[in-house]
């Protein structure tokens, strides 16, 4: 008798979260904007709660014939290039960005083995890959302090790591769909990263109010005061654009470069520059166009940084090496260097992300041939 | 096997299924020690870890025969007390430290909560209050219950005969499958969420606490409050969640073990809270410490004028005792303190003003509110040992100041006395909905998908990347 209730009430239930589930998949589906192309710079509209994670759940966009341009990198090609902007000078292509903040190129390899597994195979002759190149990309993986690609994998079964290469660890009609199946988790995770991501704001801006530094009678004050709590919760962020990079604020940033990669003995990790040839090989074999885009850092980081100067000089190595491809090209931007352009020792103003398009556009334009 | 794990889920449905295959008397203790024998087994990795705890649960055996058939009570004593010492040397206790210990790994979980069913049931039989023979399958399942192993509850050896004997014959008429299916949910999310939440708040927080830039001062006060009120809720939330969970299936096996909790945050009183509060291990400790040692206070100095305050003292040196068990004296001294007081009020103010003037003033709305935001500071303050060591302790109130903790303490007590008034008017709103929409929620269908969105809200913080489930709290005491 209890064991009929139990199963029975057992049934019940996992009937019921059945149907509650879909309930919920269909609910997040029409409440989120599912874009039409990839933008891992537009975290804040999209369902996912990681760059890492949009790029392993949010890949339906590419499982349709068509031409596309992925720009790939890390966060300087992921806050440089925006695709609308790029969109302006070059028509006909869907621009997608790709990139992933803190990317070394073995994480950018496994991205672009990511994108090949979405798109339908026909369609790879048809895709132009984009990478952006600066230093701190040939980092070893234990440096990385963004999220990995390789945690995403495994994060739900779908997929493993084989011989160095992604490979499926689930049916592959499973996987297709997942991105709808998992569609509650991938929420939960965005709200929580988002209520971490807004205590973690407001502990900056009490930081930044100094409360805690004040006198026991100020500080006593201050919590009576409706006023504190309105600015924790409103304080603007910084116009990016108005940033003034301070020579303690280039110190600080060398340092901290410096304490991450390692002083001039081991800067910068020698399988990386290695690992970059495979990709360029792997993507060349894919039958897909690719262009290397060098791009600037600072004039003062440029000149200060050893990692910098160790980069330009393996650089010359990897530009000789590509040019025995067909389909990959070679584009310098370094030349983009002007210190006002930047808000902190790597990132473009967003004031200079259009020129920054213009002129990769330009660059781009004659070796895409008769495509446009 | 942790209780919150997926593969105990999946072992508790299989345990359910087997068990209830048959009635047969015989067949079910045969399933019961199976599960039981393949539960403990989970926490072992080889074979030689189990030893200490099959060597003690054999001497309890033969304590229990023993006390069966010769009715020698210093015997009976004296075989406890040495139990007690072999399970002070296996379980490291602080005081025997300096002692060599065994040259292998073992298993300690579930030892404390063994050895108290185990004394109960050498006493009980001792006394006669058990007349029966027990088997050693029905010792064993009993002291081993998988459902009970690890954190208790400790039921009392008469209520699981009583119910093994009755099989599922009582519960099946009164026992409403979803709402155990709901109660079962409700453990998982207290445990995996709500005190995962507030561990993680505490350990936030605990640096900071110990950290050179907030030494003494206003922000200090705030953050231990904090600190110490995340760590009394989660503690709670753990072991209420691991309660819910267990009773939960325990009710479908046809068990219905006793309650461990009942409200423990709505007690007016020290008291109060521990006849909420853990309540299994204070019936425990209510019948085998502080009864017989009032009983032998009374009989030594057994004036009706001293009588009261006989009490305050054995109240002391029980929970002294109780939080002894915890692992740190300094947490019984601070239980046993804020008890002793609360019974010394309770006697002085009765005796100055009489019992009625004492309950209605205990009656009071707003002494109510405040009784119990005292309580929750207080017990906030208690536990702080348990969380740290005594030397970081003392250097956190050197840091801080007497004063400083005191208004701390106070802040903390303020807040939750805000918090329970504001969370009974909720509650107030909350019954006039339920009551307005009482034809709505009472129906079948209402339940079910509240039963089932309450698994999809657990099933998805749960799968998310930020699900840390703590393990359950009182496993280590």
């Amino acid at each position: 008798m209890l064991l009929k209730r139990f199963a029975a009430q057992l049934a019940v239930t996992a009937f019921l979260f059945a149907v509650l589930y879909a309930c919920a998949v269909a609910a997040i589906y029409m409440s989120f904007p599912f874009y039409k192309t990839i933008d891992t710079e537009k975290m804040d509209s999209v369902v996912y709660d990681s760059q890492a994670n949009y790029l392993v759940m949010g890949r339906r966009p590419l499982m349709k014939d068509g031409r596309r341009i992925l720009i790939c990198g890390s966060s300087s090609m992921v806050q440089g290039i925006r695709p609308s902007e790029l969109g302006k000078y070059i028509k006909g292509y869907e621009i997608h960005n790709i990139g992933l903040n803190a990317a070394n190129v073995t994480q950018m390899q496994q991205i672009a083995e990511l994108m090949f597994e979405a798109i339908p195979r026909r369609s790879h002759p048809d895709t132009v890959f984009v990478i952006g190149l600066a230093y701190p990309e040939f980092r070893s993986s234990e440096t990385i302090w963004g999220k990995l690609i390789s945690d995403e994998l495994a994060r739900f079964g779908l997929y493993g790591i084989k011989s160095g290469r992604i490979a499926p660890a689930a049916p592959k009609a499973f996987i297709r769909y997942s991105d709808y199946v998992f569609l509650p988790v991938i929420l939960t995770d965005k709200a929580i990263a988002d209520i971490r991501s807004k205590t973690s704001r407001y502990r900056e801006n009490i930081s930044k109010l100094g409360i805690m530094r004040k006198g026991k009678k100020q500080f006593v004050l201050s919590l009576l005061n409706p006023h504190t709590y309105w600015a924790i919760l409103t304080m603007p962020l910084e116009d990016p654009n108005k940033v003034v990079f301070s020579e303690a604020d280039k110190k600080k940033a060398i340092d901290w470069w410096r304490n991450l990669l390692g002083g001039e003995g081991d800067a910068l990790d020698e399988g990386q520059f290695g690992e970059f040839d495979k990709m360029v090989e792997y993507i060349h074999g894919q039958g897909s166009e690719l262009f290397i885009v060098d791009l600037p850092v600072p004039r003062w980081h440029a000149d200060r940084s050893v990692h910098f100067r160790r980069y330009q000089k393996e650089k010359v190595r990897l530009v000789k090496n590509i040019a025995k491809y067909d389909r990959v090209y070679y584009i310098d931007m370094q030349d983009m260097n002007r210190e006002t352009d930047f808000k902190d020792s790597a990132h473009p103003k967003p004031r200079v992300t259009e020129s920054w398009s213009k002129r990769l556009a330009a660059e781009m334009k004659p070796f895409l041939g008769g495509r446009l | 096997m942790n209780i919150t794990s997926p593969q105990f889920l999946v072992f508790a449905i299989a345990a359910i299924v087997i068990f209830h295959v048959s009635k047969a008397r015989p067949y079910r203790a045969a399933v019961l020690f199976a599960a039981n024998a393949f539960f403990i087994a989970s926490f072992i990795k080889e074979w030689v870890e189990i030893v200490p705890l099959t060597l003690i649960l054999i001497y309890g055996y033969l304590l229990v025969l023993y006390a069966y058939k010769e009715n020698r009570t210093k015997v009976i004593y004296a075989g406890i007390l040495l139990m007690i010492a072999v399970f002070i040397y296996i379980k490291g206790y602080p005081i025997i430290r300096s002692m060599p210990k065994l040259p292998f790994n073992y298993v300690v979980v579930g030892l404390s909560y063994m050895l108290f069913r185990m004394i109960h049931l050498a006493l009980d039989v001792s006394s006669r209050a058990y007349e029966e023979k027990i088997s050693f399958v029905s010792y064993f399942n009993y002291v081993c219950s998988f459902l009970t192993f690890t954190s208790g509850p400790i039921q009392r050896y008469q209520d699981f005969a009583e119910q093994e004997a009755a099989g599922d014959i009582k519960t099946i008429q009164s026992a409403d499958m979803t709402a155990i299916f709901s109660r079962i949910a409700s453990g998982y999310f207290k445990v995996s969420i709500l005190s995962a939440v507030f561990l993680q708040a505490h350990k936030g927080i605990l640096p900071k606490l110990f950290s050179a830039d907030f030494s003494g001062g206003p922000v200090t006060i705030i953050l231990f409050a904090v600190c110490a009120a995340a760590y009394t809720l989660y503690l709670y939330f753990n072991f209420s969640g691991y309660m819910d969970i267990v009773v939960g299936i325990g009710k479908i096996m046809g068990f219905n073990l006793p309650e461990n909790f009942r409200g423990p945050f709505g007690a007016g009183n020290f008291l109060e809270f521990w006849s909420k509060w853990h309540i299994t291990l204070s019936e425990w400790f209510k019948i085998y410490m502080f009864n017989p040692m009032l009983k032998v206070m009374v009989y030594r100095w057994g004036s009706p004028k001293v009588l009261p305050y006989l009490g305050v003292a054995v109240y002391f040196a029980t929970f002294v005792t109780l939080g002894a068990w915890h692992g740190t004296i300094y947490v019984g001294l601070f239980l046993g303190l804020g008890v002793s007081v609360n019974k010394l009020y309770e006697v002085e103010v009765t005796r100055r003003f009489g019992r009625n003037t004492y309950r209605k003033m205990t009656q009071m709305p707003v002494l109510r509110y405040i009784n119990r935001g005292l309580v929750f500071g207080y017990i906030s303050l208690s536990i702080t040992c348990l969380w740290t060591d005594i030397g970081r302790f003392i250097q956190l109130m050197k840091n801080m100041g007497i004063a400083e903790t005191a208004v701390s303490v106070i802040a903390l007590s303020a807040a939750a006395s805000i918090f329970y008034f504001l969370a009974g008017l909720v509650m107030k709103l909350y019954c006039l909905a339920t009551e307005k929409f009482a034809g709505v929620i009472d129906t079948w269908l209402f339940r079910q998908l509240w039963l089932a969105a309450k698994i999809l809200v657990v099933a998805a913080l749960l799968l998310s990347k930020a699900a840390s489930t703590p393990e359950i709290a009182y496993k280590v005491f």
